[in-house]
């Protein structure tokens, strides 16, 4: 064999990717087809990379997400100064809800006329919505309750959609992040007290949550 | 203030064609990237808001996909990468990416061809799982190769690094990520422990 298995590591990852030619290319086919080591690793990269692609390109980016940077390219091509706010407000949000809130009313009330006349519904009036918050209480499953409260027999047998309803009676709806993902498919938390902080989301047909953090009481 | 919109008008129907059809591809890097739906939100509008601002510097019959990837990558990398929070995240020099020795990792592979039935049986889970394990620098350079087929070439012009270093975070970062994997197929149960099956041989 002209090249060593050594040598063959990195013609392997570039075989992979089909970033070899000529020479090269034809001495690590032929390693290949007499070492059964290199075949199999090349074969095992092949496969991580099949599986990563598939994995990764069956995500859609939401349609609401699409909205809003239609909206945004809109506005910034309107007036800088909204491009600049976009920033400032997006920058922010990671910081505490407070900071945020008190940048807001400094920054955007002197302005507020301008973001009437831009669009109807503003950037800053939707990144607003999202707070940071915690909210307390019992975990239940929300359409188990919404099948009650219609007079049926609640019964999702096996595929709960847990949620959590707070002192005040409020039911909220956790998103499917990575953190709610724990919660969602956790039975075992059902009837538990639990105390749930992240991203309180705009929308007026149920209190959903975006789950940051999550602990039981 | 608002004079520009005959031809802006134009202008942001070009970007938004050309721009719009990679949406999914970036939203999708964004999600890998920052592990949550709000933050890979962010990024991506961030991207799209930068890049319509920069659109006049692109220059028209080259690659915009690569273009606004690498827009996508310097900014999580300047600005995002550190808010995200890093839960119990390994430093990787310290770990042994090599997967052991070479004794070790001859084995491994062993026993992944005896069951390789079992092994092609890894989930979107635990590929997303080990992905998040995986540190920014190597994940950027997979993501760029593996999902979305970047050259070597480009790759190394978005992350402004030579082509070697490319390569080897590639290399490194599939070791990683193929060692995660097994990891967690051997603690599934998944990969026969190849000692068993000598003991009842022999
Ligand atoms: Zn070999
Ligand atoms: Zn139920």
């Amino acid at each position: 064999m002209a090249v060593s298995c050594e040598q063959m590591e990195n013609l392997i990852t570039q075989l992979v990717d089909d970033e070899l030619q000529g020479d090269e290319q034809k001495q690590a086919v032929a390693h290949l087809a007499e070492c059964v080591d290199c075949n199999t690793i090349y074969e095992k990269q092949k496969e991580l990379k099949l599986q990563l692609e598939s994995t990764c390109q069956g995500v859609y980016a939401p349609a609401h997400l699409r909205a809003r940077i239609r909206r945004s390219i809109r506005e910034s091509a309107e007036s800088g100064f909204l491009q600049a706010m976009a920033e400032v407000l997006s920058a922010h949000r990671f910081k505490s809800a407070v900071a945020t809130v008190a940048l807001l009313a400094i920054i955007v009330w002197p302005y507020s006329n301008l973001f009437v006349q831009s669009s109807g519904t503003n950037q800053a009036a939707e990144q607003h919505d999202l707070r940071f918050i915690a909210v307390r209480g019992k975990i239940l499953c929300i359409d188990c309750e919404a099948m009650k409260a219609a007079g049926h027999i609640a019964i999702c047998e096996i595929d709960h959609h847990l949620g959590l309803q707070d002192s005040a009676g409020k039911i909220w709806n956790f998103v499917n992040a990575e953190e709610g993902k724990k919660i969602i498919h956790d039975f075992s938390l059902m009837n538990k007290t639990m105390e749930i902080e992240g991203y309180a989301l705009p929308g007026s047909f149920q209190n959903n949550i975006s789950v940051q953090k999550f602990r039981k009481l | 203030m608002f004079g520009r919109k005959g031809h802006a008008g134009e202008y942001q129907d070009e970007f938004i064609k050309l721009s719009f059809e990679h949406m999914d591809a970036l939203y999708s890097t964004a999600l890998r990237l920052t592990r949550n739906q709000l933050d890979a939100e962010d990024l991506v509008q961030d991207t799209f808001v930068r890049a319509y601002r920069f659109f006049d510097k692109f220059e028209s019959g080259t690659n915009f996909k690569a273009w606004i990837f690498k827009i996508l990558t310097n900014t999580f990398i300047n600005k995002y990468r550190k808010k995200v929070k890093e839960p119990q995240r390994v430093e990787f020099e310290k770990i042994e990416y090599a997967t052991a020795e070479p004794e070790t990792r001859k084995n491994l592979q062993d026993q992944i061809v005896e069951n390789d039935k079992a092994y092609e049986e890894v989930f979107d889970d635990e590929i997303i799982a080990a992905l998040d394990k995986l540190s920014d620098d190597f994940k950027i350079v997979v993501l760029l190769c593996d999902v979305h087929h970047f050259p070597y070439k480009e790759i190394a012009t978005m992350i402004d690094k030579p082509i070697g270093t490319v390569m080897s975070r590639l290399s490194r970062g599939r070791k990683q990520l193929q060692k995660y994997l097994e990891e967690y197929a051997q603690n599934e149960g998944y990969i026969k422990r190849k000692s068993r099956k000598h003991s009842d041989g022999t």
